[in-house]
C-alpha cells in the first residue's frame, strides 16, 4: 500500500504539470480565442481600452471568470499570472463546453483579430480590403471596429 | 443536381482557391516610403505624398525626418517606438526589412516564426547599403485587413517599393527568393511554422539580423549579440516539412 501511495505521489505532480504544459501549448495553436499575454501587453492605451471594455461582458458569461473584479481585468495587460489564469478558464469552457460558449468563444477570437487589426499596415489594398468588410458590420455581423491607425 | 452543377459556375471563388498550395506561401510585400530617398531631403514632396496615400497603390505610411511618420490621411505623428527607422507593426515593435512580415491574425500569433528553407544563406542588401546573411526565418510582426489565409503573407521591405531594383524581394530580384508575384507558386516559397519548441535557437538567429541591421527590439534591451557565438539555426530533420497547421 505504502509502494502504491510512493508510486502515486510521484507521478501526480508529473502528470498535473504534463496537463498545464499541454494547456499552455494550446494557447499557440488556433482557434485564438484570446490574445496572448505577449499581444495583450503590446496593446496601446486605446486598443487596451476597446478591447477589455468589449472583453469584459464575455468574461461575465462564463461561470468561473464571472467573479471577476474590473481592476483584475484592467490590469490584466500588465499582470501575466492573471492572465493566464483567464486564459486557461476561458479556453477550458470554449473546448469543453463547446455548445454553449461556442458562439461567444468565437466572438472572443474576433474581437482578439479586430484589435490587432486596429494598428495593422495600412496600405492601399488593406484598406480596400477594410471598406469591403464594412457593410457586414453596419449588420451586426462582427463587432464594431475603430478606426485603424495603421503601422507607424 | 442541375443547381448544384450551376452553382460550381456561378458561385464566386472563396478567398482561399486564390491562394498557392498549402506549403507555399502566397506572397505580396508592403514598403514604408522613406522622404529623404524620394525627395532628397525631411520636406515632404508631391512623389513622397503620392507613395503614402495613392488610392491603389499607396502605402499607407512614410517615415518622415526625426522619428516622425506620414499618414495617408495627410497627418503627422510621432513613431511609437523611439530610434526605429522604419516602421511600427501591429505587434508594437519595429518592422525589420525582409525579416518582418504581415500575417492573418485568425492563424497567426504576433511573434511566430516562418522558415523559408530557400532564403537560409541569401546574402540580402539592406537599404542602408549593409549586407547581411539571412536566416531562413521570418516573423509575424504585422497585420493587415487583406491578408486572409494561412499561407498568406505580406513581407515587409522597408523603403523599397516591389518594383525597386534594390529590393532584394522585388520583381527584379534573382527569381530564386522573389516574392513578388502573389500568382506565382514557385518551390522557393516553400515554408512551414515553427513549432514554439524550436524558438529558442530561431529567435537568437532573427535578433542578430535585427541588431547587424540596426533594427531596436524589446527582445534586445541589454543584450549585445556581437559577444555571443553565431547561433546555428539547423531545422529540425525528424519534423516533416509543410504548411500552418
Amino acid at each position: 500500500m505504502m509502494k502504491w501511495l510512493l508510486v502515486l505521489s510521484l507521478l501526480l505532480p508529473a502528470s498535473l504539470h504534463a496537463q498545464g504544459t499541454s494547456e499552455a501549448e494550446q494557447f499557440r495553436e488556433p482557434p485564438f480565442w484570446l490574445p496572448i499575454y505577449r499581444e495583450l501587453h503590446a496593446f496601446d492605451e486605446e486598443q487596451r481600452e476597446y478591447y477589455l471594455s468589449r472583453l469584459a461582458p464575455m468574461l461575465k458569461q462564463i461561470p468561473s471568470l464571472n467573479e471577476l473584479s474590473p481592476s483584475e481585468i484592467n490590469d490584466a495587460p500588465d499582470w501575466e499570472e492573471n492572465w493566464k489564469r483567464i486564459q486557461t478558464r476561458f479556453y477550458r469552457a470554449c473546448k469543453w463546453q463547446e455548445k454553449e460558449y461556442g458562439p461567444l468563444c468565437a466572438e472572443a477570437a474576433q474581437l482578439r483579430v479586430k484589435t490587432i487589426l486596429m494598428r495593422g499596415n495600412q496600405k492601399a489594398q488593406n484598406r480596400q480590403a477594410e471598406s469591403e468588410m464594412a457593410p457586414n458590420r453596419k449588420q451586426g455581423a462582427t463587432p464594431q471596429t475603430p478606426p485603424s491607425k495603421g503601422t507607424k | 443536381m442541375i443547381s448544384a452543377l450551376l452553382s460550381l459556375f456561378i458561385l464566386p471563388l472563396p478567398v482561399e482557391a486564390k491562394l498557392c498550395p498549402p506549403d507555399k506561401v502566397t506572397s505580396t510585400m508592403y514598403y514604408v516610403p522613406n522622404v529623404i530617398t524620394i525627395c532628397g531631403g525631411c520636406s515632404p514632396c508631391a512623389e513622397f505624398k503620392r507613395a503614402v496615400d495613392h488610392p491603389k497603390y499607396g502605402a499607407g505610411t512614410g517615415s518622415l525626418c526625426g522619428g516622425k511618420v506620414y499618414r495617408y490621411t495627410g497627418k503627422t505623428e510621432e513613431m511609437s517606438v523611439p530610434g526605429c527607422p522604419t516602421a511600427v507593426g501591429a505587434g508594437g515593435v519595429c518592422l525589420t526589412p525582409f525579416i518582418s512580415l504581415a500575417a492573418d491574425m485568425n492563424h497567426y500569433l504576433i511573434g511566430d516564426i516562418i522558415e523559408i528553407p530557400a532564403l537560409r544563406g541569401k546574402m540580402i542588401k539592406m537599404p542602408d547599403g549593409k549586407v547581411i546573411r539571412h536566416p531562413g526565418l521570418l516573423i509575424v510582426e504585422d497585420t493587415g485587413s487583406a491578408i486572409q489565409g494561412a499561407n498568406r503573407f505580406d513581407f515587409f521591405t522597408g523603403g523599397f517599393g516591389q518594383f525597386d531594383r534594390r529590393n532584394e524581394f522585388g520583381s527584379h530580384s534573382p527569381s530564386n527568393i522573389s516574392l513578388a508575384d502573389e500568382r506565382k507558386c514557385e518551390d522557393h516559397k516553400k515554408y512551414r511554422r515553427l513549432p514554439a519548441a524550436a524558438h529558442g535557437a530561431a529567435l537568437a538567429a532573427i535578433e542578430r539580423f535585427k541588431e547587424e541591421a540596426g533594427i531596436p527590439s524589446p527582445d534586445r534591451p541589454n543584450l549585445n549579440l556581437r559577444n555571443v557565438p553565431t547561433p546555428t539555426w539547423r531545422p529540425d530533420p525528424g519534423e516533416a516539412s509543410g504548411g500552418a497547421k
